[in-house]
């Protein structure tokens, strides 16, 4: 009786201390035991519900881990994909927590300054990478762009306009562009990124164009000065007194050496606009006095044609408006030279101003030549375009003064617009600001 | 009455000469310079009443002439007319300053002109002392 109370006991303890010790198994994540296949009884249904449970919690276990590790994968080789990125860009990259010490550089910027990241690490960027000015000079730590982005929190850009340099590791400098912006998140400031590029090139070019233009302005202009000068002393009879024919011919000399003249100074004023370094200096003049100034400079010009050029004031203006002289004759003189040059024999001429409310001041040139076609009209104030008829009415006119006078205008707040009518006549609008021409600081006037 | 001397500085014959002619048929005195050494050679031999100066010049150009009169305090004795071709230069001029009695381009001005610019620039010169 002891020793089958004992059988029974040991019948039932024994497989319940055996699924004991696989749940303790499966608590540290080993899913290899099994439990024993039993009869039909209440324990074998256990053991078996177990088993299966077990498989399943394997199941999920293995699934989780898969999940785990690719989900890990996916992460790493994201991380590598931005670091590579970050390597691969062209431009120098650095990366500084709000103290300025570096935090993360790319390839670029290793190879620009010959320092290797770990040699700058948690270093100052300022103390790393001297920033000096053109002359050589060292820029302060609290001027520099870096710094700049990390006070205010915004986006600081360099321009090329002035010179900053960088220093390298060993001493060199480079010509360099910088744009810095700071790295906010959820309003807390925690870095900036820096991107710079080594912009020797730019320079050079730069240079190069700047020389090109002074070197062309000396040399084309020097032997156009002395034919100038002559023909002016012969057609005055200092050399004695001239037939017909040979005042008739000095005259052409002279007609064409002006022509080549302004070619060459238009030539010279589109580079120095294209540079965008032309400066715009109005002054306070009075504008119908100065509008009517250019027309009567413009008259000897209408004898050839027998045109007919007139000035009205149409709107009475006796207003005092800031123009610059240099910029707005041009865009004058230039309308009212092409309002002649297409205008047919005897034709009429007319420039008027006057004043709207939105546009400001509008000065307007009426002619009744030979029109601009259809066709070209899109293309009137393209560089060097000149219309067909145009061509073949006059072989001068170089195609650049429509193009520069839109320059001088958007340059100066201005708009210059057009109705024309082939073979009826063209108008011409130029506005001015009610306020005048803008003034724009530059380092350059026109030619 | 004494015919007043110009000098004439620049490196540009047909030019110098087309200047040297037009302004002695229009009264003047003139001597010539080919260069800003030559030039600052003649001012110690003489000092003219007026300067015509071009600026790109061999040897020595027209700004280190202006720095030379600047640093001598030539400038309020003699009125210097810069004439040149280079933008770049009328642009130098205007920055840094100097007290010319004017400034042309010279492919832009005619004969005319520029002695009506000298006459100018004697006559301003004599009514401020």
């Amino acid at each position: 009786m002891r020793k089958s109370c004992y059988l029974v006991t040991g019948q039932i303890t024994k497989p319940i201390t055996e699924l004991t010790l696989i749940a303790k198994k499966l608590e540290s994540g080993d899913f290899s035991t099994k439990a024993k296949a039993r009869g039909k009884d209440e324990i074998g249904v256990l053991a078996g519900a177990f088993n299966i449970m077990t498989e399943k919690l394997e199941e999920s276990y293995r699934g989780l881990e898969q999940k785990v590790l690719a989900r890990t994968k996916d992460l790493r080789e994201a991380k590598a994909k931005d670091e590579a990125m970050l390597a691969s860009i062209g431009d120098g990259f650095v990366a500084t927590d709000k103290d300025g010490k570096i935090v993360l550089t790319n390839k670029a910027f290793q190879t620009h300054l010959g320092w290797s990241e770990k040699e700058v690490q948690g270093k100052k960027l300022s103390d790393v990478v001297p920033m000096l000015d053109g002359a050589g000079k060292a820029i302060a730590e609290t001027d520099r762009p870096i710094m700049k982005a990390l006070r205010q929190k915004s986006t600081t850009t360099t321009t090329t306009t002035t010179t900053l340099q960088y220093k390298r590791k060993d001493g060199s400098h480079f010509p360099v562009y910088i744009t810095v912006a700071p790295v906010v998140l959820e309003g807390k400031l925690l870095g900036a990124v820096e991107v710079f590029r080594d912009i020797t090139i730019e320079k050079d070019i730069d240079s190069m164009k700047t020389e090109f233009i002074s070197i062309a302005s000396h040399q084309l202009r020097t032997p156009l000065t002395a034919i100038k000068l002559f023909v002016e002393m012969l057609l005055k009879g200092r050399a004695g007194g001239l037939e017909k024919k040979q005042k008739e011919y000095l005259e052409d000399v002279s007609f064409s050496t002006e022509r080549m003249i302004t070619l060459v100074n238009d030539l010279l004023n589109v580079s120095r606009l294209e540079t965008g370094r032309l400066k715009i200096e109005p002054v306070q003049i009075d504008l119908a006095q100065y509008v009517k100034g250019i027309v009567e400079a413009a008259q000897p010009l209408c004898k050839p044609k027998k045109c007919q050029l007139a000035f009205e004031n149409q709107g009475s203006i006796k207003d005092k408006v800031g123009i610059d002289d240099t910029l707005a004759s041009q865009v004058f003189h230039n309308l009212i030279t092409n309002a002649i040059r297409y205008s047919k024999e005897g034709g009429k001429i007319l420039v008027s101003l006057n004043k709207k409310a939105n546009e400001g001041y509008i000065v307007s040139v009426h002619d009744n030549g030979i029109g601009i076609p259809e066709a070209s009209q899109k293309r009137i104030f393209e560089k060097f375009y000149r219309a067909d008829n145009a061509q073949k009415a006059e072989a001068t006119g170089s195609g650049l003064g429509m193009y520069l006078a839109k320059m001088i205008l958007e340059a100066s707040g201005g708009k210059i617009w057009f109705e024309s009518k082939e073979n009826e006549g063209t108008m011409f609008y130029v506005s001015i600001p009610k306020e005048g021409m803008k003034e724009k600081k530059g380092e350059k006037s026109l030619a | 009455m004494n015919k007043k001397k110009i000098l004439l500085v620049d490196d540009d014959r047909p030019i110098i000469k087309a200047y040297s002619e037009g302004l002695e048929q229009a009264g003047f005195d003139t001597t010539i310079a080919y260069d800003g050494k030559e030039a600052m050679e003649a001012i110690k031999k003489e000092v003219p009443d007026l300067i015509l100066l071009d600026m790109i010049m061999p040897i020595m150009g027209g700004e280190a002439v202006l720095n030379e009169l600047e640093k001598s305090n030539l400038f309020s004795k003699i009125p210097v007319i810069v004439v040149t071709n280079s933008v770049t230069e009328v642009d130098m001029v205007k920055r840094k300053n100097y007290e010319v009695a004017g400034y042309f381009v010279k492919s832009d001005t005619s004969l005319e002109l520029l002695i009506q610019a000298v006459q100018k620039a004697l006559h301003q010169h004599r009514v401020d002392d």
